[in-house]
């Protein structure tokens, strides 16, 4: 083994095989570090400034109580507010512009969970959850973004802490 | 809320039952379930989570013909379940039927052959509906993909919509609220669903009320199915 | 490339490259997120994840059956029966859950076409206007020589704007047909109700109340008249009080299911339904069986008729013949239905002379619509549709407008029509799907489908309760086909001497008016606007309490019932069987273009996809076939080649065809697929006035090659029959 190390030739090898692993390596972690930033947005929507202004969060995802999708809020909800409240502003006026073009706003999707599993938010909110529980201090963030990883483990953890963690452990009532 | 244990049943009544085939077509309106094209349907891998069997039976010169719909049996003793080895498919304790978790599934087929019904199906391709077609496919229910196995869940999502609304409401779920696509289009009502846990449940009456005409497919075999017949034709000897 | 590489600068190299790409991809701006897209403006009634229902009506067969849909997010998934119709309490037959793929179709069609040379199937596509303005130019020049048809299913509103039109021009009444009609004998059980109690109206029977049952041929479980409704009749009917569940006959040379489920099958000849009905009638009065009442009507109904030859040709004993009138005439509640039209016009009318003689219990003659405003499509003879063929052959026509019924496709190829179509000036057809009619026209307009589009139907046959149900869009239409009331609407401002008829400035409009007619009713509400939106919420119209049961009247017949013994068309000699034509539960007539239909198992062959030629096994064995083989019918009219299916349920000397195949047209899943046995029938209407469904012969002959079948059941365990003891009768 020594002696296959000693080869000029073999140590090169061995040099130049852990300089690209290493290279790799940092090109992946920088990489993946990337796709869990947050995603940028059509328009710059800091929810932030919304909840400071005392924004409920119900006020625009109207169907989180009622429906398995809280729901999002369309230009004209938008609108109905900012037709006359900081109109100078350089994210309104883009917002503006949609709604002239009766343009609906491609936003990045933050939260998606795999399309094998159902979930319903109207069961956690009516169950006492409030919405920073799984998104995050929402209310301070300029830029949305993920907080918590939502894999099965995590929603897991939670249900199986509960006082009717029997019957929420049952995988069927995701996953039909 | 604790919410209630269910014995969820299904009686069919075969002397209702007309081979109209509605049930088969609400069940893949609601399911999701892909038509499989004429090749595929002669190579045997036709998908209906519901089906009308026909058997011939002789009489005199001709035959009669007796009609027989058959679906997942949600056996409490399922032969299925041991199999998986990935336990993909499972028994559910408090909704008493067997499911099928379709992300766990690999592909092993494992299942239905020790399905003695035969009431598991394969998706052998990635299930196509063209465009637009596709935007009839039922959002609460998973459309799987190639290489997952599936059959009847008894329409499972229809009861974990009824639950989480009696959830919302604070009071537990009313077992006559829930009834399955091909139990509610069935025009001679032949298909009837209910909750056998609930002693104000229809299903416990007409079981009780038709001892004699009862009996559940190979039963013999000792899997507990929770569908029962009721035998028809010149076999319905009444109560 | 001259200078060789060294192992080191390779190996530099390759890493160099790897990280320098990897890292280009890093890039975040590169990386596409999934996008969520909400609504410009929601719609306030429709918030994400809960579903929405609209009441509105099925079209999937003349029934009427009230629907709800279930859109989740503007769109339909799933369609269910509307539990407060009268008519079908909430239960739906497999036609009618298959209607999503009707509004989701790939096929359709999003604009008007023209053509420059009629079949060639080269269509140019039209902006509206334009298409309105040529259709509107062409409907005008033709003056009083516009020809209109419609199918059975048109919404009551568009048949009364058609009829509005042709007045308008001087033109004939539009004819109302389609094969389905014809071949569940419509028009014939009008007929039969005009000759017996003096009321052409159509009937409903109370299967749920009766005791004995006579079917002759009606397929009422399957693909007949109402068959949601008849499905719940039939519920009702095995499970009366105190255990009874009814005796059910059902005559016909094919069991179909309604023959399946029947407690005795008599496998007649094909088209002596009628001699058997009126044999039955003529024992009752011979052999005084039943009440006195009921042997005096028979007395009086039953023509002469020689028993043992009636027999003969139905191929029954005079014996069975006899037990069989003596179950009917002293049941309680019996009923006869009178079949399809493969009994003919004759033979509808002895069955239902049968009720008549049972006292017309139990039977429900069709009423008026709720209000004279109300507009029926009542299916015409195919005697008229013969005399219209005449009239387009002759030239007298010079504008065809066809709607909802594929001509071209359901009537027989020997009927000569599309031939006479030549002599036609300009054909348009509206139609949401390039189907052979439209193959066929010069224009054919873009036609919304029923879940987008506006409208009511009379609930036909109303089982006692008048009914209409609401008909209304439950999505946003999908493109740019329109409806054909606004087309209508539309091209009659174009046309001077229409254009006075056509006030309102769009169909709903028109709708409104109509519906404005109706007396308070189940939904109540008052005023015109509360009165129009219930109609719409509630999924129609229908009285607050059922009304009191109509006793039939007594029959007013003038002259005995008489049957003729079937006249078979082809030398036994040459053509031995005889061929039946039926519809399958599932496919019926028109569902092809439909993959939920095609691709399901039919009840009692398991058949997916294909047309089967039916055969008895022994016969099979005779003439050296077995399932999959492909054989060719032929008959004096024409020919087909589909592959056997040994059918032990048929009688040994009839070969049974089921229709719904063999499209040029209609799309990608109805395309080239199978043959319809309408090429194998006469163009001639028997002597009654409608086709000859039942009474032509056939040869069948193999051709040696073979198919693989598309059937759901395990192939071997049918074909080794009764474990390998082969079939009964062999």
């Amino acid at each position: 083994m020594r002696s296959v190390i000693r080869s000029p030739f073999f140590r090169r090898v061995f040099i130049a095989v852990v300089v690209t692993v290493l290279v790799l390596a940092a090109a992946a972690a920088s990489y993946i570090s990337r796709t869990q930033a947050a995603p940028q947005q059509p328009i710059p929507f800091p929810h932030a400034l919304m909840v400071q202004a005392g924004v409920q969060c119900t006020f625009c995802h109207t169907t989180a109580t009622e429906s398995p999708s809280p729901g999002m809020p369309s230009v004209e909800k938008c609108m109905g507010c900012h037709k006359m409240i900081a109109t100078t502003q350089p994210a309104i006026i883009q917002l503006a512009a949609y709604w002239q073009n009766k343009q609906p706003i491609q936003w990045a999707r933050i939260y998606q969970l795999p399309r094998f599993v159902q979930f319903p938010h109207d069961v956690h909110v009516n169950a006492g959850l409030n919405c920073e529980r799984c998104h995050g201090d929402v209310g301070h963030m300029t830029v949305t973004h993920q907080v918590n990883n939502m894999n099965m483990g995590w929603c897991l953890a939670c249900h199986e802490q509960q006082p009717n963690a029997k019957q929420l452990m049952d995988c069927v009532i995701c996953h039909h | 809320m604790e919410l209630n244990t269910h014995k969820w049943t299904m009686v069919i009544d075969q002397d209702r039952c007309t081979g109209c085939s509605a049930c088969v077509i609400a069940c893949h309106a609601e399911n999701n379930v892909p038509i499989v094209d004429e090749n595929q349907v002669w190579r045997g891998r036709g998908m209906h989570w519901i089906r009308i069997e026909r058997y011939w039976e002789p009489d005199g010169q001709y035959v009669k013909a007796r009609l027989l719909p058959v679906l997942c049996q949600q056996c409490d003793s399922a032969p299925c379940e041991p199999v998986c080895p990935v336990f993909a498919t499972y028994h559910s304790e408090r909704q008493n039927l067997n499911v099928q978790v379709y992300n766990r599934c690999v592909g092993t087929r494992y299942c239905s052959n020790n399905d003695p019904y035969k009431v598991r199906y394969f998706n052998f391709f990635p299930p196509q509906w063209d465009e637009p077609l596709n935007q009839q496919l039922n959002p609460d229910v998973t459309v799987r993909s190639a290489g997952v196995m599936e059959k009847c869940s008894f329409c499972v999502q229809r009861i974990a919509r009824a639950e989480q609304a009696a959830l919302a409401e604070g009071r537990q779920l009313d077992p006559s609220e829930v009834v399955p696509a091909c139990v509610q289009t069935c025009p001679p009502s032949a298909l009837l669903f209910g909750d056998l846990n609930d002693p104000n449940s229809q299903i416990a009456s007409v079981l009780a009320g038709s001892k004699g005409r009862q009996y559940r497919l190979l039963e013999d075999l000792g899997t507990q199915p929770s569908v029962y017949y009721l035998k028809g034709g010149e076999t319905n000897v009444g109560a | 490339m001259a200078r060789s590489i060294s192992r080191r600068s390779f190996l530099k190299a390759g890493a160099a490259v790897a990280a320098t790409s990897v890292l280009a991809g890093c890039q975040p701006g590169l990386r596409r997120w999934v996008t969520l897209e909400p609504y410009v403006v929601a719609p306030e009634e429709q918030p994400d994840g809960i579903p929405t229902w609209y009441a509105s009506v099925c079209r999937g067969c003349p029934a009427g059956c009230g629907i709800m849909a279930r859109v989740m997010n503007g769109r339909a998934v799933k369609i269910e029966g509307n539990p407060e119709h009268p008519l079908n309490a909430g239960k739906l037959c497999a036609n009618g859950q298959a209607g999503l793929q009707i509004l989701y179709n790939p096929d359709r069609l999003d604009a008007p076409l023209l053509t420059a040379k009629r079949g060639s199937r080269e269509f140019a596509r039209l902006p509206w206007d334009s298409a309105l303005s040529t259709l509107a130019a062409k409907v005008k020049d033709a003056g009083s020589a516009v020809a209109i048809v419609l199918g059975p299913t048109t919404s009551g509103h568009l048949v009364d704007l058609f009829q509005r039109l042709a007045k308008a021009l001087g033109a004939p009444a539009p004819l109302v047909f389609d094969a389905r009609s014809s071949w569940s004998g419509t028009a014939a059980l009008s007929a039969a109700n005009q000759a017996l109690w003096g009321q052409g109206a159509l009937s409903a029977y109370d299967l749920g109340g009766s005791d004995v049952i006579y079917s002759f041929g009606a397929d009422f479980l399957g693909a007949g008249l109402s068959p949601t409704r008849y499905g719940i009749e039939y519920g009702r009917f095995r499970s009366q009080p105190k255990g009874a569940r009814g005796y059910l006959v059902q005559f016909e040379p094919h069991m179909s299911i309604t023959a399946a489920k029947a407690d005795q099958w008599v496998p007649i000849a094909p088209g002596t339904e009628g001699l058997v009905a009126q044999a039955i009638a003529r024992i009752i009065a011979d052999e005084g069986l039943g009440t006195s009442d009921r042997i005096a009507r028979a007395a009086a109904l039953a023509g002469e008729i020689n028993l043992a030859s009636a027999a003969q040709a139905a191929g029954v004993d005079v014996q069975q013949l006899r037990q069989l009138a003596q179950v009917f005439a002293e049941a309680q509640r019996p009923l006869a239905i009178p079949g399809n039209g493969q009994s003919g016009a004759a033979g509808v009318t002895a069955a239902q002379a049968l009720n008549a003689i049972a006292g017309g219990a139990g039977m429900a003659l069709q009423g008026n619509p709720p209000a004279p405003a109300l507009v029926r499509a009542e299916p015409a003879g195919y005697g008229q549709v013969q005399h219209l063929i005449g009239q387009m052959g002759s030239g007298a026509v010079k504008a065809l407008l066809t709607y909802g019924t594929n001509l071209a496709y359901e009537l027989p190829a020997q009927a000569g029509f599309l031939d006479a179509l030549d002599k036609v000036g300009f054909v348009a057809t509206f139609s949401p799907f390039m189907d052979e009619m439209g193959a066929n026209s010069d224009m054919v307009l873009a036609e919304r489908t029923y879940l987008e589009s506006w409208g009511y139907a009379v609930v036909a046959p109303d089982f006692g309760v008048a009914a209409v149900t609401s008909q209304q869009p439950v999505v946003q239409p999908l493109n740019d086909a329109r409806s054909a009331g606004d087309v209508l609407l539309a091209m009659a401002k174009q046309i001077p001497s229409a254009a006075g008829a056509f006030t309102w400035s769009d169909e709903v409009a028109f709708l409104r008016e109509v519906a404005g007619g109706l007396p308070a009713g189940a939904a109540g509400g008052t005023g015109a606007d509360a009165q129009w939106a219930r109609f719409l919420q509630h999924g129609g119209w229908w009285p607050a309490s059922a009304p009191a049961s109509q006793p039939t009247p007594p029959p007013s017949a003038s002259a005995p019932i008489s049957v003729a013994a079937p006249q078979y068309q082809g030398d036994a000699t040459i053509y031995p069987f005889h061929l039946h034509v039926f519809a399958s539960p599932l496919l019926g007539i028109s569902g092809a273009n439909l993959p939920w239909l095609q691709g399901s198992p039919d009840p009692l062959t398991s058949m997916c996809w294909q047309t089967w030629v039916a055969i008895n096994p022994a016969t099979a064995r005779k003439l050296g076939v077995q399932k999959s083989d492909v054989v060719r019918v032929t008959t004096p009219y024409g020919e087909l080649e589909a592959p056997v299916y040994a059918y032990p349920a048929v009688r040994p000397d009839t070969i049974a065809v089921p229709l719904g195949q063999g499209h040029t047209d209609l799309g990608r899943y109805a395309q080239g697929r199978g043959a319809s046995p309408l090429a194998l029938l006469g163009g001639d209407a028997g002597p009654d006035g409608e086709p000859a469904w039942a009474t032509v012969r056939c040869q069948v002959t193999p051709t040696g090659r073979s198919v693989n079948m598309a059937t759901f059941e395990w192939t071997p365990g049918v074909e080794q029959g009764f474990f390998n003891q082969g079939y009964p009768g062999e």
